[in-house]
């Protein structure tokens, strides 16, 4: 057993309101300088719908992640020999369009506009070019437009539908959507950190942030094509390329990353979590179908004395298996099996994991009257989103994995609405909540985690400890004065 | 601080170690054109006759008719002396300079005469003997004339100026820089003059004269050491005599260009092989027959 730690997150979904107030909050603090106008370390996206960049799941395009040959893993990009051979000509890179160009707009126009009949407007220009563009595309540009037939009908997690239950999905009715945020998912087998030719990315040793060194990088973009997320971007300015830090200087210093504070839903969810390194290959070759319930076997019980002797002996502290005894992430992803990886048959092992929404009910005119499904079985199977659409977004296709977690989750809700409102179902919230594998206490907790959860139950961060723990290895009083704050070697590039 | 790069710190040492490299480097040229021009001086015998028949007879006679160039037979009468003298030493400085009587000559002849390397001592050693010469006719005309070759096979001399088959002292094949109609579609060089109409321009006597003298400092070079046999000078007379008959024809580049366009569109098909599934544009096609 190869215990190791990871700064790991959930995000809950059925609260995430599509504010982009996270986006926002990470684009004023990394992404405004020249060179990522373009980029979103955190983005949220709009399901059904095809994402940024456009598509980003079809990794018949993108070529993103690992694919099973055989028994092992291989990088869709290609192996050792297919990058190298293609090193010069990477094939397998997003255009600008499939981002979108980046704009801004001429504000100081209408300030400034000479005197005339109409009032002034402030039109748009292209960042790339300077020149005034026709907007076409945005990184959110498909934001609520779940029934539009360009972006919608093509996501292709609605590839697992029959026709007829895509044509029912459409249906203004019964038109339903959600949203996904999005950052890097620090994963346990990185798809970029695998095709890298340059040896630039590493997965650091202490929480698992994945980080491209901006010195060793030299803008092969093969973590572009080989993130099958696509959540490593290239910097034109600098020739490198960057990808969200988790803002590891905030997280260094105990305030949570610039997402996780902002949001406004509250959804977010940021903790330790203890899992066994030496089983990463094991897990990431699972069957398909398995991939999810052998991820949470990788989780280790940070109260198990075994796992406890072990992380110490990987140079864990005290301090670090407390916060995983604390992480929320361990309860939602390992203990109450609520949260689920995005796109797990990408075989990366994120670190992400999302709670699924619960869409309201299909429903259908009967009588002349506006019929829901009435018995709380029905709920699961009677949700607007249809459940293979959330096993091919959260399970890898595997539909019992989700019936599990929204059956758990109606359950949870019924229990407590019959506790403030009183039942109005046919059987008791009790016997629901024990059918869906949940005790009257885990569905308290988990409710109240859900619901009501402070600021120290969402954001439980270990204590680094930066200072102290540099001193092992450097002096510091040898190196005063010499190290500042930059690069140590500045990209040579541009203007 | 001795991490401190570059050339900032020239030491003093150092500075005068580069200096002498760099005079080293400016003298270069001054010592090359003194070893270059040393055996010209050094050459024995100067005398005019010498001369004459090295560097001139490959082009004129005196006497003996007007062949690539003029008879030279009674020139001081005709021309002013001071003038022979430049144009003798220096034709390319005149010609390109626009004089009157040397733009004539180059339209007259068909081609401009070469720089041949005399000094202006020299000139006046060539013009010394030409005027002696021109009191004593009977000089004879230069061997070649005299003595001409079989008849030459044109088929024979297009295999040798495209270098198909080879010159018995090993010269490099005429196709190497010049081109000529008959060769093929993708012609010969574009280094030297296009050869097409050279029988036509220069005439057989002319041609042959040139072809077996090679006048030109550039032929010289390369076939000084390697010179023609006659008969080879006759297949390739027979051969650009062929040539200037079919040229007449069309005209040659033609063909190059639909090759090339034929070539490129090739390996851009090939490219679009080789590359069919790199990712082209994916949300352009999503849009495509969209709201615009």
């Amino acid at each position: 057993m190869d215990v190791r730690a990871q700064l790991s997150t959930v995000f809950h979904l059925d609260k995430c309101i599509g504010c982009h107030t996270c986006s926002i909050a990470c684009k004023n603090l990394w992404t405004s300088r020249e060179g990522t106008e373009y980029m979103w370390w955190n983005n949220v996206e709009t399901k059904p719908g095809t994402g940024y960049p456009t598509l980003w799941e079809d990794q018949e395009k993108y070529h993103g992640g690992w694919e099973l040959k055989g028994k092992n893993l291989k990088p869709r990009v290609g192996r050792r020999l297919g990058i190298l051979t293609s090193m010069f000509y990477n094939p397998y890179l997003p255009s600008m369009d499939d981002y979108y160009e980046p704009f801004t707009y001429r504000y100081d126009h209408l300030f400034n506009a000479a005197p005339g009949d109409d009032q002034p407007t402030a039109r748009p220009v292209s960042m790339v070019s300077g020149q005034y563009m026709d907007i076409e595309a945005g990184p959110n540009w498909d934001d609520d437009m779940s029934g539009s037939s360009v972006y919608a009908r093509n996501d292709i997690n609605l590839n697992s539908l029959s026709d007829q239950e895509r044509e029912w999905l459409f249906r203004i009715e019964q038109m339903v959507f959600f949203y996904v945020p999005r950052i890097c998912n620090h994963c346990l087998n990185p798809g970029c950190l695998g095709v890298c030719p340059s040896g630039a990315i590493y997965k650091r040793g202490e929480d698992g942030i994945v980080l491209i060194s901006q010195e060793k990088c030299r803008g092969w973009r093969f973590c572009v094509s080989g993130c099958p997320y696509k959540k490593a971007y290239y910097n034109w300015k600098t020739g490198k390329s960057e990808k969200c830090i988790l803002c590891y200087p905030r997280v260094e210093t105990g305030q949570a990353p610039g997402c996780f504070h902002s949001c406004a839903g509250r959804i977010r969810y940021i903790g330790v979590l203890l899992y066994d390194a030496d089983r990463i290959e094991e897990v990431a070759t699972a069957p398909e179908a398995d991939l999810v319930a052998a991820q949470r076997s990788l989780i280790l019980d940070p109260k198990d004395p075994a796992v406890i002797a072990a992380a110490k002996q990987n140079g864990i502290t005290e301090e670090w298996i407390a916060a995983a005894q604390r992480s929320p992430i361990y309860r939602f992803v390992k203990e109450w099996e609520l949260a689920l990886p995005l796109h797990p048959e990408f075989r990366t092992l994120p670190m992400l994991f999302y709670v699924p929404p619960l869409s309201p009910m299909t429903a259908s005119m009967k009588d002349g009257k506006y019929d829901l499904a009435a018995e709380f079985e029905d709920c699961v199977q009677a949700s607007r989103a249809p459940v293979k659409y959330l096993a091919s977004l959260f399970a890898a296709g595997n539909e019992a994995t989700i019936r599990n977690v929204l059956g758990k989750l109606w359950a949870i809700r019924n229990y407590h609405r019959a506790i403030t409102v009183g039942s109005n179902g046919s059987a008791p919230a009790e016997e629901i909540l024990g059918k869906a594998g949940c005790t009257a206490e885990q569905a308290r907790q988990i409710a109240r985690l859900i619901s009501i959860p402070r600021f120290e139950d969402r954001f439980v961060l270990p204590p680094y400890r930066r200072e102290q723990a540099v001193q092992e290895v450097v002096e510091p009083l040898k190196h005063r004065g010499q190290t500042g704050f930059g690069l140590t070697a500045p990209p040579r590039r541009g203007p | 601080m001795s991490f401190m790069p570059g050339p900032l710190r020239l030491g003093r040492g150092r500075l005068v170690a580069l200096v002498s490299i760099f005079a080293f480097f400016s003298a270069f040229p001054v010592l090359y054109a003194a070893l270059v021009s040393a055996p010209a001086q050094a050459a024995p015998a100067d005398d005019g006759r010498n001369l004459f028949e090295t560097r001139c007879a490959s082009c004129h006679t005196v006497g003996g008719g007007r062949t690539v160039g003029p008879d030279l037979k009674g020139i001081l009468d005709k021309r002013d002396r001071g003038w022979l003298i430049r144009f003798i030493s220096t034709p390319d400085r005149l010609i390109a300079e626009n004089d009157p009587l040397a733009a004539q000559m180059v339209k007259e002849y068909g081609m401009p005469m070469p720089n041949m390397g005399l000094t202006p001592a020299q000139a006046e050693q060539v013009l010394a003997y030409l005027d002696g010469s021109g009191n004593a006719p009977s000089e004879k005309a230069p061997a070649e004339e005299t003595a001409p070759p079989g008849e030459g096979d044109a088929a024979w001399g297009r295999d040798l100026f495209t270098g198909r088959a080879q010159f018995s002292n090993s010269g490099a094949a005429c196709a190497s820089c010049h081109n000529a109609s008959g060769i093929g579609a993708l012609g010969g060089g574009t280094m030297a003059r296009d050869l097409s109409d050279s029988y036509s321009r220069l005439g057989e006597p002319a041609l042959t004269s040139i072809i077996k003298g090679t006048p030109f400092p550039i032929m010289k070079a390369i076939y000084g050491q390697q010179q023609l046999t006659d008969d080879e000078v006759a297949h390739l007379v027979a051969f650009l005599k062929e040539s200037s008959q079919q040229r007449a024809g069309g005209n040659s580049s033609a063909p190059f260009i639909v090759i090339s366009a034929v070539g490129f569109m090739a390996i851009l098909g090939i490219m679009q092989f080789a590359w069919r599934r790199r990712l082209t544009g994916v949300r352009q096609s999503l849009v495509k027959g969209g709201s615009r």
